[in-house]
């Protein structure tokens, strides 16, 4: 359960996680809506899939990635978006959640 | 072409959850016939345990229950129809279990209202899975690749088909009595025996 904290508690991972509630996206996809680099990008990818909350295909050359989420986790999601959740603790230094850029619009 | 996937996810928790569950309902029909609780308690503490079932088995739909097709908007369609399934039976199971444990309604009344309501929710879910999902990632299919998700998926629908039965059961039980719930015991026995020598066959080797 600690995991899926983990992974609601990043507004990134909240945001790929709404962008995946409309229809599975490839990795690139989902890296073109945010300004971050594609490692960071992968770490958050990572830290979702470990959580269990996405799941990960592989069509020919690209990643797609797909919701995975119990009706609890999804409510959880939508809690943690309507009162904007961030991790309380000090973050270590080049985890995703100190890299993080702004959403493109 | 779609390979492998890979997910994290483990059900063994719910597999124990599920042994804990059954060992409830086992405990409930032992104290009842004991006389270490009343017909009145262990009625309402099945009625809890029913919908505490239905809720858990609609938490996990949509999680365990994958679309299989290759195509992403039939995928998409999926996901949004077994996340419309789940929220559905999660809540109905909530009801039928706050239901059961308020005083104020009568176990007649809830034995006949409660399983028909749960029926029809099932029919809502059939519905939606049906219309809005569509044939392509229905389970049971020929011709598809024998994958851990369409198992799963199989498995998932097997389960809810035995829930459906369960509380028809129920409401067969309280109408026409113990002959009718035997007759249907008989023809779930069949029906879902056909249904798990179908999952069976399709059981994956690898993926």
């Amino acid at each position: 359960m600690s995991k899926i904290f983990k992974a609601l508690s990043d507004p990134t991972r909240r945001r790929v996680l709404e962008l995946l509630r409309h229809r599975p996206m490839s990795a690139g996809d989902i890296s073109n809506q945010f300004d971050v680099s594609r490692p960071t990008m992968s770490a958050h990818f990572a830290v979702l899939r470990e959580a269990g909350l996405v799941e990960s295909q592989k069509h020919g050359k690209s990643v797609v990635y797909q919701l995975q989420l119990s009706v609890l986790e999804d409510a959880l999601l939508a809690f943690a978006q309507t009162f904007g959740w961030e991790l309380r603790s000090q973050p270590a230094k080049n985890t995703p959640s100190t890299l993080q850029g702004p959403v493109k619009k | 072409m779609t390979t492998q996937s890979q997910n994290s996810f483990s059900e063994w928790p719910i597999v124990v959850g599920a042994i804990i569950f059954l060992g409830g309902v086992a405990a409930i029909a032992i104290a009842k016939k004991t006389g270490i609780i009343e017909y009145e308690t262990a009625t309402r503490a099945a009625g809890i345990t029913m919908g505490m079932i239905l809720a858990v088995f609609g938490n996990f739909f949509p999680k365990i229950a994958r679309p299989l097709s290759d195509k992403l908007n039939v995928t998409a369609k999926a996901l949004a129809a077994d996340r419309a399934s789940g929220r559905i039976m999660v809540f109905a199971g909530l009801v039928y279990t706050t239901l059961w444990l308020v005083p104020a309604f009568s176990t007649d009344w809830l034995k006949l209202f409660g399983p028909l309501a749960v029926l029809c929710v099932f029919a809502v879910v059939a519905i939606n899975q049906v219309w809005i999902a569509r044939a392509d990632i229905l389970p049971f299919q020929n011709g598809k690749p024998k994958t851990v998700a369409e198992w799963k998926r199989s498995g998932m629908f097997i389960i809810m088909h035995a829930l459906a039965w369960a509380f028809a059961m129920l409401l067969a039980d309280f109408i026409w009595g113990d002959d009718s719930r035997i007759w249907m015991l008989v023809v779930f026995i069949v029906t879902n025996g056909w249904l798990s020598n179908r999952a069976v066959r399709s059981m994956p080797t690898a993926e």
